[in-house]
């Protein structure tokens, strides 16, 4: 549809709120949904600027009947082109309705009407200082959740019917308290799915996205969801002055939306929140909040612990304006509403206790006893004396120890404290024939008896002489068995070899 | 884990206004004090005005008369620290010629910051070449208004402001020398001005 110039009169002409010149004027009967309409010029009619208006309009008059309707209640969509001797200087759209605007005070003109764009919104003390009639405090952080929800439901609409925005910024939206309510306003820079006209960029002041901050002209579903999330972050309240993107934003809201609002403003595209992302989070946000807190989970890591270590307790909250933490010792913690997690030092024993509120009532949950456990401490070490070990001590072999200390090769303590000690007194030993003898024949001695009743004596030994005094008893308990048993065993061989010596002798006779 | 990200600073642009008159001019006083009041009244009916837009006037022999980071605060009691960066994108100078000629040597003008020049006054006219001549800013242009009414002065300011805020809400740099350079020298400004002499370079 396009509308001769001619046919229109003008019954205003005004700035709209983002400088473009405007007038409301009369139009003929079938465009719009009244006579009254908004002239918007073309700040450059450019032929790309013209065909994607052009693309605009055709997009909703194939939209059905009832999108069309939610259509024309959320956007000031374009309605027809305007023409002037054959060419196309502007375009018109619905108009505003009052409910979108606000009436103040100036100080030499007195009384004026004004879009209530989203920087009425963003900024509350200026609008109590000018008298407007609806004043979001900065700490309603529902109502502003609210608003946010229904610009994301916007967003969805066109998004989701293949339609890039453009050009979303604080200008570009008028809000209405009663019922709570927005209207986008700025639309000419809007996109349909597959138009390839020439791009402008369109970023309104503080809405560059990362990916455009060289002067790159990207405009897409991307730049989009940044805009959103530039967009929703002043309006729950981060300052333009914010020593950091989020630094109050952690106060406000919970952790689910400060992790949305770091991929919605990053630098990877795809990863940025949608606008159905956005309105399922808000939207849960305002429902979660018309309730007392729900506190889904909560825990201390580890379950239990040593005293003064140092544990980790998580919870997971929705809803709540508060949230304070309680430790068996007495102390509370006030947290952010963005925190999910806090440390601390394990003083004593207990359970932990989180309190989350908001307007509607609080909501509390404990922990399981969280025990604090002593850490085991070495009361007593015995070391035995030097003297008490000297057999043992003499198996060892310094060049070896030399290796394996790290203070070096000195010895000299341990050689001075060997001459200190005094040897343990030995049994006695009894008169034994020697095994070299002529009349022991070396080959008949059973070595492996001997040697495993020699080790077996010595390992007593040792292991007496590791326990005190009384082991020096058994050492010689055991000595005397030794020898009893080494006698035997001579007894033996001797007997063994008289009777050959006899049997011999015998056979000679013979 | 928050990702390393930055949003975009916003850098205030700044309108320098000297009103290069003797004391007592009372037809300077009311360009002037026209401008204020409208710039005025546009902070109350914009409130993102205050984030984008810095205007100040100064009067010859220096000392500020208009603040608008002072004197337009809304809901913020008391002044607001001037802290915040911003740069200077437009010089303006107003008073009758023979100020003008007699102060434009130590104005302190940038040359590199697009300049408009409104003579105002009788014989303004003669001088507007003259006083075109006297300033050295590269982009510049100078106005000779013999009428004793502000108002073409006033449209002219406000198409100035109109178009640098919406250069500035539709992303185009500000700080760009060439912003307010080609609004100065536009076709469209000098279609504004009928009756009245001009000099653009």
């Amino acid at each position: 549809m396009k509308v001769d110039i001619a046919e229109l009169s003008v019954l205003r002409s005004f700035v709209a709120p983002d400088g473009n010149p405007s007038s409301e004027v009369k139009a003929r009967k079938g465009v719009g949904r009244g006579f009254r309409c908004l002239f918007r010029e073309f700040d450059n009619a450019h032929g790309g600027a013209v065909a994607n208006v052009q693309s605009l309009i055709d997009f909703r008059q194939k939209l059905p009947q009832a999108e069309r309707a939610t259509l024309d209640a959320l956007f000031l969509w374009p309605l027809a082109l305007v023409e002037s001797e054959g060419h196309s200087v502007g375009y018109l759209t619905a108009v505003v309705k009052p409910r979108f605007e606000e009436r103040v005070r100036t100080p030499h003109s007195g009384e004026v009407t004004v879009p209530r764009t989203l920087d009425w919104l963003n900024n509350p003390d200026h609008a109590r200082a000018v008298g407007a009639s609806v004043v979001v405090e900065s700490h309603d952080i529902i109502l502003r959740v609210a608003y946010c929800a229904q610009i994301a439901r916007a967003i969805h609409f066109v998004h989701s019917r293949g339609v890039v925005f453009g050009e979303l910024g604080p200008l570009q939206v008028v809000t209405s308290d009663s019922p709570i309510d927005v209207m986008l306003v700025g639309t000419e820079f809007m996109r349909v799915g597959g138009f390839s006209g020439e791009q402008q960029r369109v970023h309104s002041v503080g809405m560059c996205p990362t990916e455009c901050a060289r002067g790159q002209t990207v405009h897409d579903v991307g730049t989009d969801r940044f805009k959103l999330a530039a967009l929703f972050r002043r309006i729950l309240g981060e300052a333009e002055e914010s020593p950091a993107p989020l630094f109050s934003l952690g106060a406000r809201i919970d952790n689910e939306g400060i992790g949305m609002f770091d991929r919605g403003l990053g630098t990877d595209p795809h990863a940025r929140p949608s606008a159905f992302e956005w309105y399922s989070y808000l939207y849960s946000q305002t429902v979660s909040h018309s309730a007392p807190p729900v506190i889904e989970m909560f825990e201390v890591l580890p379950e239990h612990g040593l005293r003064y270590q140092s544990i980790e307790v998580t919870w997971r909250v929705r809803g709540h304006r508060r949230l304070s933490l309680e430790s068996p010792w007495g102390e509370v913690h006030a947290l952010g509403i963005g925190a999910s997690r806090h440390r601390l030092t394990l003083k004593q024993s207990g359970q932990f206790r989180l309190v989350a509120s908001n307007g509607h009532g609080t909501t509390e949950q404990s922990t399981d006893i969280v025990y604090a456990f002593d850490p085991p401490a070495v009361r007593f070490v015995e070391v035995p004396e030097l003297g008490d070990i000297a057999t043992a001590m003499t198996g060892l072999d310094s060049t070896f120890l030399a290796e394996q200390v790290v203070q070096g090769p000195e010895f000299n303590w341990l050689d001075g404290n060997f001459g200190a000690v005094a040897l343990p007194e030995l049994p006695r030993l009894p008169e034994l024939p020697q095994f070299d003898s002529v009349e022991v024949p070396l080959r008949q001695i059973d070595w492996e008896g001997l040697t495993s009743v020699v080790d077996h004596a010595m390992r007593t030994a040792e292991k007496e002489a590791r326990y005190g005094n009384a082991g020096l008893l058994l050492l010689r308990r055991r000595a005397g068995v030794f020898f009893s048993r080494a006698r035997s065993l001579v007894a033996t061989v001797a007997t063994a070899h008289l009777r050959v010596r006899t049997r011999r002798r015998s056979s000679r006779r013979h | 884990m928050i990702e390393d990200f930055e949003i975009e600073t916003m850098i205030r642009s700044h309108i320098d206004v000297r009103s290069l008159a003797d004391d007592g001019m009372s037809q300077t006083f009311e360009y002037i004090a026209q401008l204020t009041d409208w710039f005025s009244d546009e902070c109350a009916r914009r409130p993102i005005l205050s984030d984008l837009l810095v205007l100040s006037v100064s009067r010859s022999g220096g000392g500020a008369s208009f603040d608008s980071l002072v004197d337009c605060v809304y809901g913020h009691p008391g002044p607001r620290r001037r802290d915040k960066d911003f740069r200077t994108v437009l010089s303006v100078v107003v008073g009758p010629a023979d100020s003008i000629l007699a102060r434009a040597g130590d104005s302190g003008i940038d040359t590199l910051t697009p300049l408009l020049v409104w003579v105002v006054g009788d014989g303004s006219t003669d001088a507007l070449l003259t006083v075109h001549e006297r300033f050295d800013a590269m982009t510049r242009r100078t106005v000779a208004d013999e009428s004793t009414s502000p108002l073409m002065f006033m449209s002219t300011c406000q198409t100035l402001v109109h178009q640098l805020v919406r250069g500035l809400i539709r992303g185009v740099p500000s700080h760009h020398d060439s912003s307010c350079g080609s609004l100065v020298e536009s076709a469209s400004l000098s279609a504004q001005m009928r009756g009245v002499g001009y000099a653009v370079s």
